[in-house]
C-alpha cells in the first residue's frame, strides 16, 4: 500500500503541466540523439544540463532521465533503416533489423522495435518500484568498506566488458581516477595538481571531458572519414507487426526485459552488454538459428526489449546507492548533484517527489515514447537525411554553448577540445572512453570510501574481507580480474600439451 | 595493432610517471590515517606496472598486418576543425559570441562541409542569431557581448 500511495504521489507530481512538459521534451530530444549518429545520451544529457540549473529539480531530473531512456527507442531507427547504430545499444539491432528492412518489411521491424521497446521499458519500471525502497535499507547498511568493494566491482566489471585487452580498459579507468582526484582533497583541504589555476580548484568538470570524449571526438572520426550515409529508400508502412510476428516476438521480449534490466542493474553493466547477451540468448533458444543475421524479428525485439529494460535497470544504483553503472548515469549523478541532491539510500526518505517524480515519469515518458516513435517515424526518418556536413557545425556549436555556460569559462572550452582530441587518439589506438569516465565520477566517492575504511580499520586492508557484503563484491571484482589470465594460462597449456 | 599498442603503452608509462613524480610531493600520510597523495601515488604506481606490462606484451608479440593510422586527406579537415574551436575559445569574450558564431559556422561550413555560399550565409546568420536568442534571452544564459557590444 505503502508503494502504491507514493507511486500515485509520483503521478500527481509528473501530471503537473510543467513536468508533463519537460517528460514530452526528454523524451523528444532523446529519441533525436539515438536517431541522430555520432551524438549519445551522456553527451546529450552533458549539453542541456546547464540549461536546466534555473529549473525545479524535479522537472530538470524528468527531462534528463527521459533524454536517457529516450535514447534507446530511437537508436532502433537508424539500426534499421540506415544500418548505423544511433546508440552503442542499437548495435546488435542492425543485424536483423536492416535485413528485414532490405527484405520489405521496414514497418514491422520498427513498430515491433518499438512496441518491444515500451513493454520492456514498462515492466522495468514495475520492478525497479518494487525493488527500490527494499534495495534502499539495504543499502543503509553499506559502510565505507561496501561502498568502496561495489565501487571497485563496478570498475572491473565495467574494464571486463570493454572490447579489446582488459588491461587498456583498467589503463584507462586509472587515468580517470587521475583526473578525478585534480582540485581540492575533500578530507584535508589541500589541492592536487592544480597548478596555481583557479579553474582546477573545484576539480575538472564532467561536462567538458564527457562532451570531448564522446562528441567532439566522435564528429572528427566521422569528419576524417567522410561518412556518406545511404538511406536504404524503401516506403516504411505497415508498422504494426503481425499476428505472427507476435507469436514469434513474445518470449523474447519477456526474456530480453528480464536479462536486461538484471545486467542494468549491475554497476558497469547497462544497456550494451543487455542488447548483446539477448541477441545470442535468442540465438541459442531459437528454432532456426541458422537465419538469425538475414532478418529474424525476434533478433530485433530481444535486443531492443533489453536495452529498454536495462536503461530502467541501471536507475536502481543511481537513486538506491548513489551509484552510476554506466556513463549516461555518471553525467545524471552529476547532474543530481549540481541540483543539490544527494542520490542513495537516503534519497527515498528526504527527497521523495524527485525519486516517485522520475519514477513515474519513466512510465509517462514509455507512453509518449510509443507515440513519438511510431507515428512520427517519417520525420525521424527526414532528420537522418539532412547532410552530415550540415549537421556537424551545429552539433560542434551546441557543444561549445553548453561547455561555456556552465561557468562562463573559456577554459572549459579548452578543456573540452583537449579531451576531445584525447578522445580522438584513444578511438585510433582503441581504448574505451566509458571506463575512464565511470572512474573520473567514481573516484572521489571511492578515495573516502578507501581513506575511512582505512581509519576505522587502523590501516588493515583486511577490513574489505572481513564484513561478508564488502568480501563478496571484492571477492567477485578479484574473480572477474583474474579471468582473462586464466583463459591464457588455460590456453598455454593447451597448446604445451598439443 | 602491436605498434600502436607499444606507441600508447609509452604514452601512459609517461603520463603514470608525471603522476607519480606529482603525488609524491603531496602528504602520503600512512595506512591508518591516508593523505591527500595516498590515491594518486597508489594509482599512479598501478598505471605505470600496467603500461609496463602492456608494453612487455607487446614486446613478445609478432608483427601484425599494419593498418593505416589516419585517413588521407581527413587529417587536415580535423586540424582545421580543431584549430577553428581553439581560435573561437580563445576569442569569444574579445569579440562576442554573435560575431565569433557566425565566422565558426560560416568556416565548417564553408571550408569542412563544402556548402555554397547562399546557404552558409543563410546558416551562419540563422544560427548565431538564433542561438542568442534561445540562450541569451529566452534561458537566461550569459554570454559573452565582446567590444563591440553584441
Amino acid at each position: 500500500m505503502e508503494i502504491l500511495s507514493s507511486v500515485l504521489h509520483g503521478f500527481q507530481i509528473v501530471l503537473d503541466p510543467a513536468n508533463l512538459f519537460y517528460c514530452f521534451l526528454g523524451c523528444l530530444v532523446g529519441t533525436l540523439v539515438g536517431v541522430l549518429p555520432g551524438l549519445g545520451a551522456p553527451a546529450a544529457i552533458a549539453l542541456l544540463l546547464p540549461g536546466t540549473f534555473r529549473m525545479n529539480p524535479v522537472s530538470a531530473t524528468i527531462m534528463l532521465a527521459g533524454i536517457y531512456y529516450g535514447s534507446m527507442y530511437g537508436g532502433s531507427t537508424t539500426s534499421i533503416l540506415v544500418n548505423i547504430p544511433g546508440e552503442t545499444a542499437s548495435v546488435v539491432t542492425c543485424l536483423d533489423g536492416y535485413q528485414m528492412a532490405r527484405k520489405g518489411r521496414a514497418g514491422p521491424a520498427l513498430g515491433m522495435a518499438a512496441f518491444g521497446s515500451f513493454i520492456a521499458g514498462t515492466l522495468g519500471i514495475f520492478i525497479l518500484v518494487f525493488l527500490s525502497p527494499p534495495l534502499a535499507r539495504l543499502a543503509i547498511r553499506f559502510g565505507p568498506p561496501e561502498y568502496f568493494s561495489l565501487m571497485i566491482l563496478g570498475l572491473t566489471i565495467l574494464t571486463f566488458l570493454t572490447k579489446g585487452p582488459m588491461i587498456k580498459g583498467l589503463i584507462v579507468a586509472c587515468f580517470g581516477l587521475i583526473l578525478g582526484s585534480i582540485g581540492t582533497d575533500a578530507i584535508s583541504g589541500s589541492y592536487r595538481f592544480t597548478f596555481n589555476q583557479l579553474i582546477f580548484y573545484d576539480g575538472i568538470g564532467l561536462v567538458p571531458v564527457t562532451m570531448g570524449l564522446f562528441g567532439i571526438s566522435e564528429v572528427l572520426l566521422q569528419i576524417e572519414e567522410g561518412v556518406k550515409r545511404d538511406i536504404f529508400e524503401t516506403r516504411v508502412k505497415g508498422l504494426l507487426p503481425t499476428l505472427k510476428d507476435w507469436m514469434d516476438c513474445k518470449w523474447a521480449i519477456i526474456r530480453g526485459t528480464i536479462i536486461g534490466f538484471f545486467l542494468g542493474i549491475l554497476p558497469g553493466g547497462g544497456a550494451v552488454v543487455a542488447s548483446f547477451t539477448s541477441y545470442a540468448l535468442e540465438k541459442k533458444f531459437s528454432k532456426h538459428p541458422e537465419k538469425f543475421g538475414t532478418g529474424v524479428i525476434e533478433g530485433v525485439a530481444g535486443p531492443e526489449s533489453a536495452n529498454n529494460a536495462g536503461s530502467t535497470g541501471a536507475f536502481i544504483p543511481l537513486l538506491t546507492l548513489g551509484l552510476p553503472s554506466n556513463v549516461a548515469t555518471a553525467v545524471l549523478l552529476g547532474a543530481l548533484m549540481i541540483y543539490g541532491l544527494q542520490p542513495g539510500p537516503l534519497l527515498i526518505k528526504n527527497h521523495p517527489d524527485v525519486f516517485w517524480g522520475v519514477i513515474s515519469s519513466m512510465y509517462v515518458g514509455n507512453v509518449m515514447l510509443l507515440i513519438l516513435n511510431l507515428p512520427l517515424i517519417g520525420i525521424w526518418v527526414k532528420f537522418l537525411k539532412i547532410p552530415y556536413a550540415i549537421l556537424f557545425p551545429f552539433i560542434l556549436l551546441f557543444s561549445l554553448i553548453g561547455v561555456y555556460s556552465l561557468n562562463n569559462s573559456v577554459a572549459e572550452i579548452i578543456i573540452m577540445v583537449g579531451c576531445g582530441i584525447l578522445g580522438y587518439l584513444m578511438k585510433k589506438f582503441d581504448y574505451e572512453g566509458a571506463p575512464l569516465i565511470l572512474a573520473m565520477v567514481l573516484g572521489p566517492m571511492m578515495e573516502n570510501a578507501l581513506r575511512q575504511s582505512l581509519m576505522i580499520s587502523r590501516g588493515s586492508f583486511l577490513i574489505f574481507f572481513g564484513r561478508p557484503i564488502s568480501l563478496v563484491l571484492f571477492g567477485t571484482a578479484i574473480i572477474l580480474l583474474l579471468l582473462p589470465l586464466l583463459g591464457k594460462f588455460r590456453r598455454k597449456v593447451a597448446i604445451a600439451e598439443s | 595493432m602491436r605498434r600502436l599498442d607499444l606507441r600508447s603503452s609509452l604514452f601512459w608509462m609517461v603520463v603514470s610517471a608525471i603522476t607519480i613524480f606529482l603525488s609524491s610531493k603531496l602528504p602520503f600520510g600512512g595506512f591508518a590515517s591516508p593523505g591527500a597523495g595516498f590515491l594518486p601515488l597508489l594509482v599512479g604506481a598501478l598505471m605505470f606496472l600496467l603500461s609496463v606490462s602492456l608494453l612487455m606484451q607487446q614486446l613478445f608479440k609478432e608483427e601484425e598486418k599494419r593498418r593505416a593510422l589516419w585517413a588521407k586527406g581527413g587529417t587536415v579537415r580535423v586540424i582545421l576543425i580543431l584549430a577553428s574551436l581553439i581560435f573561437y575559445g580563445l576569442f569569444l569574450e574579445k569579440l562576442g559570441f554573435i560575431l565569433m558564431t557566425f565566422l565558426l559556422m560560416g568556416f565548417l561550413l564553408l571550408a569542412i562541409g563544402k556548402i555554397r555560399k547562399p546557404v552558409v550565409l543563410l546558416l551562419s546568420l540563422v544560427s548565431s542569431l538564433g542561438c542568442y536568442g534561445v540562450f541569451q534571452l529566452w534561458l537566461n544564459v550569459q554570454l559573452p557581448k565582446g567590444i563591440f557590444g553584441f
